[in-house]
């Protein structure tokens, strides 16, 4: 297991405030944690170095940019499959998103976004065309996803 | 929409937190008009969020937990969905079409966690039936080349645009 970050109440306020907004300027995380801007670039950059905080990414209703469909994608694999091949080339050659190992119901899972059916399938064909897939099963979102990610714990282990 | 919101758009998906002046030399722009099309696009409802992305590994989870959930027939999804969406750490809840009917994605600690995550779906209403699978993936929210994808798809349809400013401004 990989060791921990020290993290303390101050920090994960700071994490939780870029979490509803990661554009939150430096005087108003000051503000809301009680110290100075100083500290708090300090501590912003401190989170950065140890690869707690790794970017910021942009949330938006991807139908106005054409993508109608979303869908998770669960993978089957065979015993020959190679995986990490398979993660490599989805990662590369294709828009799969956070295709990611998986351990349970499917070996592997990711997400795609698509302008119509038949982009769908294009994409869920090349997947099953790869050698070692055995089975892709797809779901289909219906309508936008419900999210609480501003309630993330974030000092799971500290609470046990 | 026009050429520039999108490329505005295509390096706020690479990074969010990129400050207007770093965004408006990308772009080729001023950060005036920078801002005032961030704040344009805040109100049309285009840019719904900004998030921090965090290495949950480093805060103790070790994978997010997919669960495929089937609800009793002529059962109200909705429901089900609601309360899910109240669970702590809920990273995802959402109505799906295929083998299952509502997809949920929360990260995880240990194997505890994991019967405790589970324990808590079923409590759910007109759950009937949790299938578990586990991601390896760290990323919250999303693994980064989400961002990449669609910063990628942002920079395509600018390019289909016309490369004529818009009169309005």
């Amino acid at each position: 297991m990989k060791p921990l970050v020290d993290i303390d109440e101050i920090d994960a306020k700071i994490l939780q405030l870029l979490i509803v907004d990661a554009r939150t300027s430096l005087k108003d995380l000051a503000k809301k944690c009680g110290i100075s801007s100083v500290s708090v670039l300090n501590r912003v950059k401190r989170l950065k170095k140890l690869g707690v905080i790794t970017g910021a990414t942009l949330f938006a209703p991807i139908e106005k940019f054409g993508l109608e469909i979303a869908a998770s994608i669960g993978i089957e694999l065979g015993p020959e499959a190679n995986i990490d091949e398979l993660l490599k080339f989805f990662r590369e050659e294709t828009d799969l998103m956070e295709p990611s190992v998986s351990v349970g119901k499917f070996d592997l899972t990711a997400f795609v976004c698509a302008e119509k059916i038949a982009s769908l399938n294009e994409e869920v064909e090349t997947i099953r065309k790869q050698p070692g897939v055995r089975k892709v099963i797809v779901n289909v979102w219906a309508g936008r996803p419900n999210t609480n990610i501003e309630d993330l714990d974030l000092t799971p282990l500290k609470d046990e | 929409m026009d050429k520039l919101d999108y490329l505005i758009l295509s390096e706020l998906y690479k990074d969010a937190s990129l400050s207007f002046v770093d965004i408006a030399d990308k772009v080729g722009t001023t950060p005036y008009t920078v801002r005032r099309r961030f704040e344009k696009l805040k109100k049309e409802g285009i840019i719904s969020k900004t998030v921090v992305s965090i290495d949950l590994s480093k805060l103790g989870y070790q994978g997010k937990a997919f669960l495929m959930i089937t609800v009793a027939s002529n059962s109200d999804k909705t429901q089900t969905i609601k309360y899910l969406k109240h669970l702590k750490n809920t990273l995802f809840a959402i109505e799906s079409i295929g083998p299952c009917d509502v997809l949920y994605i929360a990260p995880v600690t240990d194997m505890k966690s994991v019967l405790n995550l589970v324990k808590e779906v079923k409590k759910a209403p007109n759950v009937e039936r949790v299938e578990f699978t586990c991601m390896s993936e760290v990323d919250f929210p999303i693994c980064e080349n989400f961002g990449k994808v669609l910063s990628a798809k942002c920079l395509a349809l600018a390019n289909s645009c016309p490369t004529k400013p818009s009169s309005s401004e």
